[in-house]
C-alpha cells in the first residue's frame, strides 16, 4: 500500500509542494550480516563494530527526495526472528521493496541470500523491487563471494544489486536512492492491498454512535 | 540448527495461538526475558492461516495420524470440480490468474471455468482460516492494537454489509441510522419503533439497573422485542442478525450483544466490523513481532517432550522443558492448551460443546454487488435443535484467495458433526452441481472442508502455579475472550505491570549512541548536571 498524502512534503528548502509515497521495505538476510547497520548507516549515519539489536528499533523512516516525488521509507528490520528460521510471513506481506543482504566474507551468506530471493519471488506482491546488498566490502581482503559472480545472479533474477559497507558508508545511501527511483509512484502504488487501511487513534470520532 | 538456543529465560512461551502470542508480547514489552516456541513449521496454532498446499498438508498430517489426539477432527474434504481443465488449451499458466482482458473473442466477462490444478498453481495467493474472526471496531482487540502500537503492524478491511436469512432469502441488515432510514424494507413507523428502541439499548449499564432493563433478568431477548412492539422483520433483524441470536437467547445477553454492535458503528465503515487482510491467522504474528522487537527469541519447529518443576536448594522453583535432548529453564511457562504436556493438566476433563466449521471456495459472490462484498452473514438457527450460524465471506481483495473466487466460512456450535450441521444451511446459499458452466443465481461452490474442532476456550488452571495454560479458539465472532485472558494470564506473572504499553513510533525512539560516549565519570557529571 503505497499511500500518497496530498499534504506539501515539509522540507526545510522550502521547496514547492511534493507527492509523497510511502513504502514498506523490509530487510532479508542471515544473522550478523549487517542488515541493522546497514538501516542505521542509512537512518542515523551511525555505525558501531559491535551492534547489538537496538530494543524496539525494528522499525525506522527515512526519506528520500527524488525530482518530483518524496519517497517515505518504512523499513522493517528482522528484529532477530530470522536466527532460528523462524521469521514470520507477516513481515514481508506487502511490502514494495526488500534488500537481501549477504557478507562478502562468508559464501555461506551469499546461499541464503538466494533463498530469500526465491521466498520473495514466491510470495511476495509480484511487483516488489528487490536489491541485493554484498555487504563488508571493507573487508575485500577476506572476500568468499566473487563480485562477478553475484552480479551475474542479480542479472538473471532482476535484482538491483551494489557492494556495500556500513561500516565506510559505502553504496549504502546510494542502494536505497536507487530502489526509491525503481519503485513505481503511481497513485495505487504497487501493493496489492489498496483501500486497506491501518487502524489508529486519529480516525475515532469518539462515540459518534449513528443510533443515538 | 537451532543448538546454540540459550536455556535460561524468565518466561517462556510454547505455542504461537492468540491467547499465547499477547502474553508473549506483553511480557517482552516490560522487559522480561522471553522465549517462544512453536512444535510446527509455522506460526498461529489452531489460530493460522494456510496457503492452499500448506491446508491439503495439514488435512493429511490430522488424517494420518488419528491416534495422536488432535483438536481437530471430522475433517472431510471434497471437490466439485475436474482435476485438470478439460477445456481446450487457453494459456492459462500459472501466472496468468487474472481476468482475461486480452481475450476479446469472448463475451464480456466470461467466468473462468476453474479446476483442481488451477487451485494447484495459484496455492500462494489462498489464506485459509482455521479460526476465522472479525474486530469490533471499539472491541478489546482494536483498542488494543491502537494503544499498544501493534497496529502499524497490520492492515485490515471494513466487513462492508451484513446479511441474514428471512423469508427464505438472503436479506442486507441495515446497519447504520442512514442504512436505516434508506431501505425500503421497512416502514416509517417500523423506523421510528427501532431507533427507539435501540436507543435504550445503547443507553443500558450493567452497574445500574435501574432502568428499561431491570425486570428483564429472566426473559428472552426475542420477548422484549415483542413486548416493545417490533414487527416480525425488525425482530428477525435485531435479534439473529445484530444480536446473533437465537429464540432464547436471555434479554440482558441479547442488549449486550447488541450494545457492542451499536457502540462498534461509525468508527471505520458501514458496518462494526474489520477484517484482518490475509486473514485472522496474521494477528497472532504481530503480537510476535512485537514481543521480538523486545528482545523475545523465536524458535519454530522446536516441540517440547516434558515439564517439571524443580525445587533448588533456596526453595526457589524453576520450570524445566524437555526439548530436542535439551533442558530450557524458566520461572514461568506459558502454554497453549493444545502444547501443553497431559501431566500438567488437572485429570477431570471440562464440559464443553465443539465447534462444527466449514471452509467452501465458491466462484462469486452470495449476492452481487456493485464493489468487491465483505460479508458476515448469520443465520437463525433453522431446525429445531440447531444453533445459529455465523457466515463469513472474503474476497481477493483481502488476500485471501486468487482473483474470481471466494472463500466463505461457516462456524456453529456442534449438534452432531460438521456436516450435518451445516450442509443445509450452504445448500441454500451455494449451487453444488459442479456445473461452471450452468447459470444459476447462486455462485457455484468448488471446494469444500467440513470439520470440527474441540471448544478448548474455557479457561484451566494447570496443576503448578508457574504453568499458565492458555485457552483455544471460542465459536465467538470476535477475539475478545482471547484478548481478556491473555490479560488475565500475564496480570499472574507480572502483577501490578501495565500490559502492552505503548511502543514507542520510530521518531521517538533515542538511540543512546546519538550521544557520543565520553569517560565513564564524564557521563555521570552529565547526568548530575541534568538532575540540578
Amino acid at each position: 500500500m503505497a499511500t500518497n498524502r496530498s499534504g506539501a512534503a515539509q522540507r526545510p528548502n522550502g521547496a514547492p509542494q511534493t507527492k509523497v509515497c510511502q513504502f514498506k521495505l523490509v530487510l532479508l538476510g542471515e544473522s550478523a550480516v549487517g542488515k541493522s547497520s546497514l538501516v542505521l548507516r542509512f537512518v542515523k549515519g551511525q555505525f558501531h563494530e559491535y551492534q547489538e539489536s537496538t530494543i524496539g528499533a525494528a522499525f525506522l523512516t527515512q526519506t528520500v527526495c527524488l525530482d518530483d516525488t518524496t519517497v517515505k521509507f518504512e523499513i522493517w528490520d528482522t528484529a532477530g526472528q530470522e536466527r532460528y528460521h523462524s521469521l514470520a510471513p507477516m513481515y514481508y506481506r506487502g511490502a514494495q521493496a526488500a534488500i537481501v543482504v549477504y557478507d562478502i566474507t562468508n559464501q555461506d551468506t551469499f546461499g541464503r541470500a538466494k533463498n530469500w530471493v526465491k521466498e520473495l519471488q514466491r510470495q511476495a506482491s509480484p511487483s516488489i523491487v528487490i536489491a541485493l546488498a554484498g555487504n563488508k566490502s571493507d573487508l575485500a581482503a577476506k572476500r568468499m563471494v566473487e563480485f562477478e559472480e553475484a552480479q551475474a545472479y542479480a542479472d538473471e533474477n532482476g535484482l538491483l544489486f551494489m557492494e556495500t559497507s556500513a561500516k565506510t558508508a559505502m553504496n549504502v545511501n546510494d542502494i536505497f536512492l536507487a530502489i526509491a527511483n525503481k519503485l513505481p509512484k503511481s497513485e495505487s502504488g504497487g501493493g496489492g492491498a489498496g483501500g486497506a487501511r491501518r487502524l489508529a487513534d486519529a480516525d475515532a470520532p469518539k462515540a459518534s454512535s449513528c443510533c443515538k | 540448527m537451532d543448538d546454540d538456543l540459550p536455556t535460561d529465560f524468565e518466561v517462556i512461551v510454547v505455542g504461537t495461538g492468540m491467547v499465547e502470542s499477547i502474553v508473549a508480547a506483553a511480557c517482552s514489552r516490560i522487559g522480561k526475558n522471553v522465549l517462544h516456541l512453536d512444535s510446527s513449521d509455522h506460526y498461529g496454532g489452531l489460530w493460522a492461516s494456510y496457503n492452499f498446499d500448506g491446508l491439503q498438508k495439514f488435512i493429511k498430517e490430522v488424517n494420518a495420524d488419528p491416534k495422536r489426539q488432535w483438536p481437530v477432527y471430522n475433517l472431510s474434504e471434497k471437490w466439485y470440480i475436474e482435476k485438470e481443465s478439460s477445456e481446450p488449451e487457453q494459456n492459462e499458466d500459472k501466472k496468468e490468474g487474472d481476468e482475461n482482458k486480452t481475450d476479446d473473442s469472448k463475451a464480456e466477462t466470461q467466468k473462468k471455468i476453474w479446476s483442481q490444478a488451477n487451485f494447484t498453481a495459484e496455492y500462494r495467493k489462498f489464506n485459509i482460516d482455521m479460526t476465522p474472526k472479525l474486530l469490533f471496531s471499539r472491541g478489546p482487540l482494536v483498542e488494543l492494537l491502537i494503544s499498544s502500537n501493534i497496529a502499524r503492524y497490520a492492515e485490515f478491511r471494513c466487513v462492508t454489509r451484513v446479511l441474514t436469512w428471512l423469508n427464505d432469502r438472503l436479506a442486507p441488515v441495515p446497519c447504520s441510522r442512514a442504512d436505516v432510514f434508506a431501505t425500503e424494507a421497512v416502514s416509517i413507523v417500523e423506523k421510528r419503533m427501532l431507533m427507539k428502541m435501540l436507543t435504550s439499548i445503547v443507553g443500558y449499564n450493567e452497574e445500574e439497573m435501574n432502568n428499561e432493563f431491570k425486570d428483564w433478568n429472566d426473559k428472552t431477548f426475542k420477548e422484549y422485542l415483542t413486548h416493545k412492539g417490533l414487527t416480525p422483520n425488525l425482530i428477525h433483524y435485531v435479534l439473529y442478525a445484530i444480536a446473533g441470536g437465537t429464540d432464547k437467547m436471555p434479554c440482558l445477553e441479547g442488549v449486550k450483544e447488541c450494545k457492542k454492535f451499536l457502540m462498534s458503528l461509525g468508527r471505520y465503515g458501514n458496518t462494526p466490523f474489520l477484517w484482518p487482510m490475509y486473514g485472522s491467522g496474521e494477528l497472532p504474528q504481530c503480537f510476535c513481532r512485537l514481543c521480538a522487537v523486545f528482545g523475545g527469541v523465536y524458535c519454530l519447529n522446536r516441540p517440547i517432550d516434558k515439564v517439571e518443576i524443580k525445587t533448588l536448594d533456596e526453595g526457589k522453583r524453576v520450570v524445566a522443558i524437555q526439548s530436542k535432548s535439551k533442558t530450557l529453564n524458566c520461572n514461568n511457562l506459558v502454554v497453549g492448551i493444545d502444547e501443553c504436556p497431559k501431566e500438567m493438566l488437572p485429570t477431570e476433563p471440562v464440559e464443553t460443546s465443539d465447534i462444527s466449521k466449514a471452509v467452501f471456495i465458491t466462484n462469486g459472490t452470495i449476492m452481487p454487488s456493485e464493489k468487491e462484498p465483505l460479508t458476515l452473514l448469520r443465520f437463525p438457527p433453522l431446525t429445531e435443535e440447531g444453533h445459529a450460524v455465523t457466515v463469513l465471506e472474503v474476497g481477493p481483495a483481502t488476500g485471501s484467495c486468487p482473483k474470481g473466487l471466494f472463500v466463505v466460512y461457516f462456524i456453529t456450535k456442534m449438534v452432531k458433526d460438521a456436516e450435518s450441521d451445516l450442509q443445509q444451511y450452504a445448500a441454500r446459499i451455494f449451487d453444488f452441481s459442479g456445473d461452471q458452466t450452468a447459470e444459476s443465481d447462486k455462485p457455484k461452490c468448488l471446494y469444500s472442508l467440513y470439520y470440527n474442532v474441540k471448544d478448548t476456550s474455557v479457561p484451566v488452571q494447570s496443576v503448578a502455579s508457574e504453568v499458565h495454560v492458555c485457552a483455544g479458539p471460542d465459536v465467538g465472532l470476535d477475539f475478545d475472550r482471547a484478548v481478556e485472558q491473555a490479560e488475565q494470564v500475564f496480570k499472574k506473572i507480572c502483577p501490578g505491570e501495565e500490559f502492552l504499553p505503548r511502543a514507542p513510533d520510530p521518531e521517538e525512539i533515542v538511540f543512546e549512541d546519538d550521544v557520543t560516549h565520553g569517560p565513564e565519570f564524564a557521563r555521570h557529571d552529565d547526568e548530575e548536571g541534568d538532575a540540578q
